[in-house]
């Protein structure tokens, strides 16, 4: 991982100092290890790491001589000052290296061939580089059963630790879980848990990155695979909309380990990854992936090469006309693609909607300068309006805790109770009345110096006046950035390339679409699902469901073509903060399947209309040229690191405003973090499972005759949940019930109108 | 061509019908090899029977032809295959890209592989060139059998 | 021991602590006077009053020698293994300690319940090393395994404290 943090050599608060005879520059108050690293100097460290707060100087492995201070000095720990003599390779430091590196691994096993950290440590590394070569000790280690379980995902071999206290810390302070503990002093120091507990937390995994020696290992990657058995891509997580930067590693074709990336991307995640994005990838090899296409008959299923399945595919749409439905996590080239099938001639005037929120009244908040994900740590003041970021968008979590911990106050209102709210002051509302909420925060806004507004797109889209007294707030203090909490993986990008959430739905239902076909769209599963199922009852054309799991639209359609996972192909994604960030494949997947791009172009070619591009890469190409809020990108441009793209006209699709009042109440939903499909399916992430349940008011459930754990179904005008057991939650709104959005067998969606994540519901007690 | 020359060149054509053959009849009589040589690979045991490979795949990171494949595992209790904490699932070695260079032995923090004095390495098919870990280990040493109680020694 | 009753011993004390951590000290030593050790709920209990996690709690708690997570037999002797102590044979003193109350290598308490063996460092009785400590009110010494053997059959034989010094 990054072990120095970046420095700043144009800064105007240069210092000057000499560094090993050399005159170097750094800002004032930067630390003397990163100072040096800026300037080609190695200085070598085991617990600095600058992402977790202020460094501690447990390791003494930076220990350098700075003239005119008594002894060695910890680099890490020094600022930088004007005129300071430093040197970092007189004998009396080399001795103190050598010297510290011989007591760290007088306790340290010699293992490194089982070490699943061996080639890839940083102990290994700086012993190879800073170490005496030779150990005086002749004495026996000490041993601990070999690794005991820290969690179902994480091994701790308690013999390896050199107690550097990142993890401590990282639990500590960054994600703040509070779990990760020093127990004991000295020799028989350990990193442990409460009374030895399971580490279950949402940010774990990142434990096992930030770990310099092999003491914390991921279980699932357990002697995989060695780094030179490997190949690392730069990709970007699909399974929210945060977009966080990751390293996929492959051996053999297959994927065996989601990482944070080396250099962090500062601007989106850090190099944090939660739990979900690190070992949810498992779900690619789940036994419900579909790994050959189906031709539904009526004789019955018969399975079929790629080939003859886009052949089938080409001959159910010829002659018809089609409609084509994305999912919200479909990438901008297979949006591309289906757009321009729509209007190029080649599936004539195709209708292309997106499954997702509708948020086209949000544009005049949306307007306002907007703020990526780091400009969160600079923030005095954060302001979170409505939503759960905690739960559905979690990498902004660890953001507002860092921005906390440098200062920042942290206000907010919502109807939902978040992980985040114990960080300062918020305001409970009603459903619908954001704007009440809103009231008492336009003073703290516009008396700070760097406000930062997080507000959750599918609960302002449905509080018309929320976004009145949003867009206000930020008119009324121009200093104010805005950064949206994001509602679906590639919501932000689709809208941006024009395709709405309405339009097919009625085409359908009008009978006016002929073929249907869903690209990894599951309607029957996504909210509306009993709207959609509906018509889909009564529509008598075929559906050609291109798709990576097996689920409710894959069962009724006439022809499933298996895509590639998120892991596996190449396209880019528009984060919720507009960043557009590619996706690289890191696995090959099964045989007879393809990326959804690669299947709408061979659909193309057989329909007789070869497009004119062949790749990802020049379908990004054709799409872009064609929509102005992705003017002038090139994939050189995205890069590895992602740009942000441009404006784009508003849509002007509006979902129903949601009010509560006292006769009616309001179903939220809220996609938890591993509450949902992805997480139940994964065998990693076993133990981290959430149970669907409805959370509501105690005096709510009181009103409508519910007991804690009694199953309640909810019903709305357009349609019913499953029977889901009731949670009370004195922190919820009265009047409010939190439903778990995409959770297995998707039980509230039903009860959702199409385009929106809140309702008006009754409650019925089964 | 003189009658010298003749005989000269008979000369040496009965000299050598004279000397002893150096040809040796292969299949049955082989050519010793050298002490170093170095030739088809062997993974070793420990006298208890456990593999000495532990499955570390630094020999696949020092083989210049890229011919070796391990994927480990993990040992269990009720499945102990090596002294570690992993053991070599899979050991492959493509013979017909080794180039017999022996760095796979030097890697070896184990002594687990050595190349040894076989040489005749041929195969009908490509595949078959492909030597796994079964072909390549030592086989497991008899256990000896033990003492019942009241045996005389 | 719950946590009001933590809170009402802490709360008088608050004012004369910088750090809001430091509280959990005296905390940690109030909760162990009930039992006499620390279990998992006094953890809790302080972890709530002082505003940490139970988890650094235990941290706190499993520092020092005078916090026990288990429960300690009747009497504690504490027997020196600093380095003065070291090189006038505390460890033979230690490990026929060990081998005669039945207890592992690493300390622990005797099978009777009434005698609790651990290692100490430095007590400050150099001068008369190798010494043992009881109850950690009086430090004696110089010790043979054979003398300590008869303190700790003393220590066994004497009516029990009266009140948790711990």
């Amino acid at each position: 991982m990054a072990d120095y943090a970046p420095v700043d050599l144009a800064a105007d608060n240069l210092v000057t100092f000499e560094l090993n005879g050399r005159t170097v520059s750094a800002p004032a108050g930067t630390m003397l290890v990163d100072a040096a690293y800026a300037a080609g100097v190695e200085i070598p460290i085991f617990c600095y790491e600058p992402r977790l707060g202020p460094p501690i100087g447990a390791c003494r492995m930076c220990l350098v001589e700075i003239e005119g201070m008594r002894g060695l000095q910890t680099a890490c720990s020094t600022p930088v000052t004007e005129d300071m003599v430093v040197r970092t390779n007189s004998p009396m430091a080399k001795d103190a290296q050598d010297g510290v590196l011989e007591m760290l691994l007088a306790q340290h096993p010699l293992d490194c061939p089982v070490c699943d950290k061996g080639g890839e440590c940083p102990l290994q590394d700086r012993t190879f580089k800073f170490g005496p070569g030779k150990s005086r000790f002749i004495e026996p280690k000490r041993h601990f059963p070999k690794p005991i379980e820290l969690s179902s995902r994480i091994a701790l071999d308690r013999e390896r630790c050199i107690s550097c206290f990142r993890c401590v810390r990282f639990s500590q302070d960054v994600a703040q879980d509070g779990q990760l503990t020093m127990q004991e002093r000295g020799a028989r120091s350990e990193i442990t848990t409460f009374t030895g507990d399971a580490y279950e937390a949402r940010f774990s995994g990142n434990i096992t990155d930030i770990c310099p020696v092999g003491a914390l290992t991921s279980i699932p990657y357990r002697f995989v695979a060695r780094p030179w058995d490997i190949t690392n891509t730069p990709s970007v997580c699909g399974s929210c909309p945060v977009g966080c930067n990751t390293e996929l590693t492959t051996r053999d074709g297959e994927l065996k380990r989601i990482t944070g990336r080396d250099t962090p991307n500062v601007a989106v995640e850090e190099g944090w990854l939660c739990d979900k994005g690190r070992w949810g990838y498992d779900i690619a090899m789940s036994p419900n992936r579909l790994s050959a296409p189906v031709v539904r008959e009526a004789v019955g299923d018969r399975t079929v090469s790629i080939e003859d399945g886009v052949a089938a595919a080409a001959s159910l749409l010829t002659g018809r006309r089609v409609g084509i439905l994305l999912g919200g996590a479909v990438t901008l080239e297979e949006a591309g693609i289906a757009l321009d099938l729509a209007t190029n001639g080649t599936l004539d005037n195709a209708v292309v909607a997106r499954l997702g929120v509708a948020s086209g009244n949000c544009a005049p908040v949306r307007a306002a300068t907007g703020a990526q994900l780091g400009d969160i740590d600079a923030a005095d003041l954060v302001v979170i309006v409505g939503g759960d970021p905690a739960a559905q968008q979690p990498i902004v979590e660890l953001r507002v805790r860092k921005a906390r911990r440098f200062g920042a106050r942290v206000i907010g209102c919502g109807a939902r109770p978040h992980a985040l709210e114990s960080l300062g002051d918020f305001t409970r509302t009603a459903p619908g009345h954001l704007a009440d909420g809103m009231m008492g925060l336009a003073d703290a806004i516009s008396n700070a110096a760097r406000p930062v507004v997080l507000w959750d797109e599918a609960d302002l889209a449905s509080d018309p006046g929320a976004i009145a007294a949003l867009t206000a707030l930020l008119a009324a203090s121009p200093h104010a950035t805005q950064l949206m909490l994001g509602a679906d993986v590639n919501g932000v990008g689709l809208s941006a390339l024009g395709v709405s959430t309405t339009g097919l739905f009625e085409a359908i239902a009008a009978d006016e679409v002929d073929a249907v076909i869903c690209v990894h769209a599951d309607p029957l599963e996504a909210a509306g699902s009993i709207a959609w199922q509906a018509v889909f009852d009564g529509f008598r054309g075929p559906v050609i469901a291109i798709a990576t799991y097996a689920s409710a639209m894959t069962e009724r359609a006439d022809l499933v073509l298996p895509a590639l996972t998120m892991w596996e192909q190449e396209g880019t994604l528009v984060s919720m903060t507009h960043r557009a960030q590619r996706l690289r494949p890191g696995a090959a997947g099964p045989a007879q399947a393809a990326a959804g791009w690669e299947l709408l172009i061979a659909i193309a070619h057989h329909l007789g209309h070869p497009p004119a591009y062949r790749t990802a890469a020049s379908a990004f190409t054709h799409t872009v040229a064609s929509h102005p809020a992705f003017f002038g990108m090139t994939t050189d441009l995205i890069g590895t690191d992602g740009v942000v793209i441009g404006a784009w006209p508003a849509d002007d699709v509006s979902p129903a405003a949601i009010v509560a009042d006292p006769d009616h109440l309001v179903l939220v939903a809220t996609r938890d973090t591993f509450g949902d499909d992805m997480t139940a399916r994964s065998h990693a992430l076993r133990t981290a499972v959430s149970a669907p349940v409805l959370r509501m008011h105690p005096a709510t459930a009181q009103a409508l005759w519910l007991n804690e754990h009694d199953h309640a179904v909810l019903i709305s005008d357009v349609g019913s949940s499953s029977a889901l057991p009731v949670l009370c939650d004195a922190r919820v709104a009265e009047g409010l019930i939190v439903g778990p959005l995409g959770a297995p067998g998707s039980p509230i969606e039903g009860a959702l109108s199409r385009n929106q994540h809140q309702a008006i519901v009754r409650v019925e007690r089964t | 061509m003189s009658v010298q020359d003749q005989i000269k060149g008979f000369g040496i054509t009965f000299r050598t019908m004279l000397q002893k053959p150096l040809t040796l009849g292969y299949p049955e009589v082989k050519t010793p090899v050298f002490p170093r040589f170095r030739g088809r690979h062997q993974l070793w045991r420990y006298d208890n029977g456990l593999e000495k490979c532990v499955g570390c795949s630094l020999c696949v990171a020092a083989c210049p032809a890229d011919c070796i494949r391990v994927v480990a595992e993990e040992n269990t209790q009720e499945h102990r295959v090596s002294a570690g904490e992993r053991y070599a699932r899979i050991y492959e070695i493509n013979m017909s890209r080794c180039i017999f260079c022996g760095y796979c032995e030097v890697a070896c923090p184990f002594d687990a592989i050595t190349l040894e004095h076989s040489y005749e390495l041929s195969e009908r098919e490509r595949d078959l060139m492909v030597y796994t870990k079964d072909m390549l280990l030592t086989p497991a040493p008899k256990q000896p059998p033990l003492r019942t109680e009241g045996q005389r020694v | 021991m719950n946590a009001d009753q933590v809170r009402a011993h802490i709360d008088p004390i608050r004012h004369e602590y910088a750090e809001a951590r430091s509280l959990i000290l005296p905390a940690l030593k109030f909760a162990q006077t009930e039992k006499g050790h620390l279990t998992r709920e006094d953890l809790e209990a302080v972890g709530e009053a002082t505003g940490f996690s139970a988890a650094y709690v235990e941290s706190v708690a499993s520092f020092y020698d005078r916090l026990y997570l288990a429960p300690t037999g009747a009497r504690v002797v504490s027997v020196c293994v600093t380095l003065s102590c070291m090189l006038r044979g505390a460890d033979e003193v230690w490990d026929h300690l060990c081998e005669r109350e039945g207890v592992s290598h690493h300390g622990g308490t005797s099978e009777d319940g009434r005698i609790t063996i651990q290692e100490a460092q430095c007590l400050g009785y150099c001068d008369r090393a190798p010494c043992i400590q009881a109850d950690a009110e009086e430090t004696k010494g110089p010790f043979t395994p054979g003398s300590a053997a008869a303190f700790v059959d003393a220590l066994r034989a004497a009516p029990d404290p009266h009140e948790f010094w711990r």
